[in-house]
């Protein structure tokens, strides 16, 4: 029995059925069944609708960098960069700006340190100015204020953006374990002993 | 164009309340019409359950600027995202108002079903400690009946609706009609072993209305854990799957939907005839008639179709003669936000999940044994463990190929709680009718007046504590403390109150039998009834005080009370 059937074989089903004035509109279906908007990422004829050329690029670059394939797609692959685009064409302009900013800061700090945008940077250079980028690098001295470091900021929003995109992609979700299925047979529950958990009850 | 059609009853409102009274009523063999505000909903259209992120536009991250023109109400509510927004009204047709300082948070789903398609599905009953909770600490008002007057209709929906709960014996949370319980985690099992050696206190799989084996024609759970978009196999309670068939199934109910009711039509003996709806859609003015007018529309609907039914005879409303009308509303409210992690359950396997419910502490202070004499009344734990889908991908420092390797073999155990108190019945609280505001079909908005006091403060503290020495007990790391505010009054759903049932008619707005006592062929049937709401959820108490109400109006109809 596939889920169609399935459906239909259930009293709410049947109950659409009594329901004789009422006919399921066949337009603005909001989620009809096999509809894979992931689809839509990836068209041969995709354009970006926020991003321009070279923030796209950069941020192909990025996402590459941060979530690499390693024998599996990593984030360019599951293309990242067109998802964050669709998103952030929806944010709210706060949300927007945050994320032209950082992208932004990338650039500057690359034109300051190497006299080139980020994308033409050697991929040594690029991984070295990540890695700073990496960590707070925060340092309390005495009488000085603890002064925070933006560029980690910046760092932090592209990491939680594209990570959120990617293990929300097909290649993301196998990664986390994802069988494709949604029922997940009986839940058993703990089937431990009573003190096979370690902690106090052990003791 | 007026419905010529008398019907015997008629029934404003069709998810918990609702349901239960049609069926009941149907199945005593009257003609019952049910009129709903909102649309019918259809699996193959508006279910999401079976729907991975990467199908839906943004991955249930959701279209912000959609949410913050049409939702931005309904949005805050855990529960309403990319994927079950439908189940939610659009905020921007459903205006009200509070003042600045007391801000309320409605969240409403309009639709054949109503919210049953998307609550939380926890299902306990309530005891005398809540019942006759006035004559134990004198505060405010019992019910007009006892434990015993309702044990039959919670074992009659228990039966018919299918609830999954162990048997603990607890005077204060009584034991039912049940089917196995759902399993705790390994974490949950963790948390029940060192709790309950530590401070006594019982931890249990939460009581659900999810089935974990066929009932009544329905199968058993398919462990999605997705309930609250709507479930294909109707494996979880929900009216347009359970109690709307069994009334059709009686070939004398009628249900109209997009039927948004504004008032109860009173004739001059002070009786209901029917009532006045706007159609949803085409805005086009209707009546229906019914001997009977029962108001199952959630509870502040309910309240809000009552104080706008003014006539000369009912200047303030039907059954405000009292002006109790629209007073003693309450909403649980919750501290929320505390857990940690679990060092020893940490791995690189994922564990089965599928899981539809977590644990539950239930109430112990103020309950026969612990007393806390710093507050009136007490609370509940609730919460859950499991592993992390990727949270930790936030926190790991770093990036590249180690990061995404102990993204993937690091799994984190978090366990969670919250607290979820009893709001104290006052009077303070309450809801009018806005004198400027209305909705989309011209009908007056709601004020809204409600605030927590002293009571649920103290609460609060108690609540933090407790919270404090489970988490300490349990050992947990990177530990998240509760939150220092008390959740927004209506954030937990929970709005119970503002047409309350008593003995007295001067202190209450319906009888023992949820009759109203100025006019007694309409009857309030939803949570607005409720007298005091206790810790737990009400949607069980509400469908038993439906099924007895029920009981009652086809037993007077037939004796031509009515």
């Amino acid at each position: 029995m596939n889920r169609r059937e399935l459906f239909r074989s259930t009293v709410l089903g049947s109950l659409g059925a009594t329901l004789s004035t009422v006919a399921v509109p066949a337009a603005g279906r909001e989620f009809p069944f096999g509809y894979d908007a992931s689809k839509e990422l990836e068209r041969p004829d995709w354009k970006p609708v926020f991003l321009d050329e070279h923030q796209n690029a950069t941020l192909i670059a990025l996402s590459d960098l941060l979530i690499p394939a390693t024998g599996t797609p990593g984030a360019k692959e599951a293309l990242v960069n067109r998802f964050l685009d669709l998103l952030m064409s929806a944010e709210q302009a706060e949300t927007q700006r945050a994320f032209i900013a950082a992208l932004a800061y990338i650039d500057g700090e690359c034109m300051r340190r190497y006299n080139s945008a980020f994308v033409y940077v050697a991929r040594e250079q690029q991984l070295e100015f990540l890695t700073l980028l990496a960590y707070p690098h925060s340092l309390e001295t005495w009488g000085e204020e603890l002064a925070s470091f933006s560029g980690h900021d910046h760092f932090m929003k592209l990491k939680s953006w594209i990570a959120g995109a990617y293990y929300s992609s097909p290649a993301g979700l196998k990664e986390l374990g994802w069988d494709g299925t949604f029922p997940h047979g009986v839940f058993t529950g703990c089937e431990h002993g009573p003190d096979e958990h370690g902690g106090e009850t052990s003791k | 164009m007026k419905e010529r059609k008398i019907y015997d009853a008629l029934i404003v409102g069709s998810g918990a309340s609702g349901g239960w009274v049609a069926k009941e009523l149907t199945e005593r063999g009257m003609e019952v019409l049910m009129l709903e505000a909102g649309p019918p909903r259809f699996p193959g259209r508006d279910f999401t359950e079976h729907v991975w992120p990467y199908q839906l536009k943004f991955r249930g991250f959701g279209d912000r600027k959609r949410a913050l023109t049409d939702q931005p109400v309904q949005s805050l509510c855990y529960a309403c995202d990319e994927y079950s927004h439908q189940f939610f009204i659009n905020d921007s047709e459903h205006p009200y108002t509070f003042p600045p300082e007391k801000p309320f948070m409605w969240i409403r789903g309009r639709q054949v079903g109503g919210k049953t398609f998307c609550w939380a599905r926890e299902s306990y009953r309530y005891s005398d400690f809540e019942f006759k909770a006035a004559s134990r600490d004198g505060y405010e008002q019992d019910w007009p009946f006892s434990y015993a007057d309702l044990e039959p209709y919670y074992d009659k929906v228990e039966s018919f609706i299918g609830v999954s709960a162990s048997y603990e014996g607890l005077p204060q949370m009584p034991d039912g009609k049940f089917l196995p319980p759902m399993n705790l985690s390994c974490g949950a099992v963790h948390a029940k072993q060192v709790i309950e050696k530590r401070f006594r206190w019982r931890v249990m799989p939460d009581r659900v209305a999810n089935l974990t084996l066929p009932h009544n024609g329905r199968p058993a759970c398919h462990y999605c854990d997705q309930c609250q978009r709507g479930c294909y196999t109707a494996s979880y309670f929900n009216s347009p799957s359970v109690t709307l068939p069994a009334a059709a199934r009686t070939g004398r109910f009628t249900l109209v939907p997009d039927a948004v009711v504004s008032h109860v039509l009173m004739n001059r003996e002070g009786k209901a005839e029917g009532v006045h709806y706007v159609d949803r859609v085409t805005k086009k003015d209707r009546e229906a008639r019914a001997r009977i007018v029962v108001l199952a529309a959630a509870t502040l609907e309910s309240t809000r179709i009552l104080l706008n039914s003014r006539s000369p005879r009912f200047p303030n409303g039907v059954g405000n003669s009292s002006g109790i009308l629209g007073h003693y509303l309450m909403d649980h409210f919750t501290i929320e936000g505390a857990g940690g992690e679990f060092a020893e359950l940490q791995s690189s396997e994922r564990e089965p999940v599928g899981n539809p419910c977590g644990y539950l502490i239930p109430k112990y202070v103020n309950a026969g044994g612990v007393k806390n004499r710093n507050f009136l009344r007490g609370y509940r734990f609730d919460g859950d463990a499991s592993q992390e889908l990727y949270s930790q991908a936030f926190s790991f420092p770093g990036f590249g190929r180690t990061w995404r390797e102990r993204v993937r073999r690091e799994i984190p155990y978090r366990f969670s709680i919250e607290a979820q108190g009893e709001c104290l019945p006052r009077y303070d609280n309450y809801v009018e009718l806005d004198p400027e505001r209305k909705d989309a079909w011209g009908i007056p908005a709601l004020r809204i007046h409600a605030s927590y006091g002293e009571n649920e403060r103290a609460m609060a503290k108690a609540m933090r504590q407790d919270i404090g020495d489970i988490l300490e007990a349990l050992q947990v790391k990177n530990t998240s403390p509760p939150s220092t505010d008390l959740s927004v009054f209506g954030k937990n759903i929970h709005e119970c109150g503002t047409a309350r049932m008593g003995m007295d008619p001067k202190m209450s707005v319906l009888n023992r039998y949820n009759q109203v006592h100025d006019a007694k062929n309409v009857f309030v049937t939803d949570g607005a009834a409720f007298v005091t709401q206790g810790c737990y959820e009400p949607t069980l108490t509400i469908m038993a005080i439906s099924a007895r109400a029920a009981d009652y109006m086809a037993d007077a109809y037939k004796k031509g009370e009515l």
